[in-house]
């Protein structure tokens, strides 16, 4: 029989790394998180 | 909605709407063949070495165009003032204290003009304000300043960003520099372990900024702007962190079809993609993950998917029989 895991369970690294463009705290006026608008279609 | 008597009278002529819509695509026209842009690509396309230096290079040429760019600028002015429902065609870019257009985007570069209004910053350091932080963005930009708006920066460095990044040994923000900064002037943050802060500023700044993803680090990191100390990362990679979403809704679908797709995702450069995969590739297949999972533990290049790995195998399959590869040859 497979055998069944829940996700849950599954450890997870130390190293906690977010999704693309998330910030956990308001930047404080540095560099423009341009990376975020990396999907943006041009219109031109 | 209660509409301004121009807006009425737009909304209620079709003809006029038609010619701000002409008008648009006509900017567009223009301007996606023009010089700036396909000069601008055939050059990032010619590159011989692809390093953040040379496409560093390819953006100073783009912003030193100031003719094209003065009439790309006269355009959408006399555009606007001609029609208030003109509508620039480029993405705009938006943050509590910069507005921004962006002018060129390709895979390895963007360019973008704005304005940091002093009236945001003032209202955004004078405000009410949570915890804030420093964001170390993880590739490498360049800003040319029109108008500094006697602007005041400070600079910071954090420990290089590297694929064995590891939050334990991220260290702590530091300053190591403040100062002024003038008209015309060009800053290079390598947001691999460079960045800045606004912390003053008279009028408001003008600049262009070129963002090279040439050479990413794999993650953004932000430092605690009191404790200095690392926060947070976040993925510098779109398309893996759509794929990360993508394996997970085919887990969340029960789509075992797909276990051979996923396995080929395990395959990511990045250590953070590697074991988000590996996670939801065992909780849709443990026996298909099973390998994988012991190649993981056995040799990934990062020690800490490596550890977690070795954990996971320990906690789950500790009574599986090792493969007949594994096995010790005696004699």
């Amino acid at each position: 029989m497979t055998k069944k895991i829940a996700i849950a369970n599954v450890p997870e690294l130390t190293t906690s790394v977010g999704m693309h463009g998330s910030v956990k705290q308001k930047e404080v006026g540095g560099p423009i998180c341009f990376a975020i608008v990396v999907a943006a279609i041009m219109a031109l | 909605m209660i509409a301004s008597e121009a807006l009425a009278a737009w909304l209620a002529d079709p003809e006029a709407q038609r010619r701000s819509y002409q008008g648009v695509d006509d900017c567009v026209r223009r301007w996606s063949s023009h010089r700036l842009m396909t000069e601008t690509e055939r050059a990032l396309v010619s590159l011989e070495e692809r390093t953040p230096e040379a496409v560093l290079g390819v953006a100073r040429a783009f912003m030193d165009r100031a003719e094209d760019l003065d009439a790309l600028m006269a355009e959408l002015l006399s555009s606007s003032a001609a029609d208030p429902f003109f509508r620039p065609p480029f993405q705009p870019m938006s943050s509590d204290i910069h507005n921004a257009f962006l002018l060129y985007h390709h895979p390895d570069l963007s360019i973008g003009l704005g304005v940091s209004g002093v009236d945001m910053l003032a209202a955004k350091k004078s405000g009410p304000r949570g915890a804030t932080s420093i964001g170390f963005t993880g590739v490498t930009t360049l800003y040319r300043y029109l108008r500094a708006g006697g602007a005041t920066l400070s600079f910071w460095e954090a420990p290089p960003i590297t694929e064995m990044f590891d939050s334990s040994r991220a260290g702590a923000a530091r300053l190591v520099g403040r100062r002024r900064i003038e008209d015309g002037e060009e800053i290079v943050i390598d947001g691999r372990h460079q960045s800045f802060v606004i912390d003053h500023a008279v009028s408001d700044i003008i600049f262009f900024q070129a963002l090279v993803r040439v050479d990413a680090a794999p993650v953004a990191a932000e430092y605690d702007s009191k404790s200095l100390s690392l926060i947070g990362a976040s993925s510098t990679d779109e398309t893996s962190s759509r794929v990360q979403m993508m394996v997970t809704l085919l887990r969340t679908m029960e789509r075992e079809d797909a276990v051979p797709l996923i396995v080929e995702a395990l395959d990511s450069p990045h250590f953070y993609t590697r074991w988000h995969i590996m996670r939801e590739l065992l909780a849709l297949d443990a026996d298909a993950a099973l390998p994988h999972l012991r190649r993981m533990a056995e040799a990934d290049p990062h020690p800490e998917v490596r550890a977690t790995a070795l954990q996971t195998l320990q906690l789950f399959f500790a009574d599986e029989p090792a493969p007949a590869g594994d096995v010790q040859c005696l004699g």
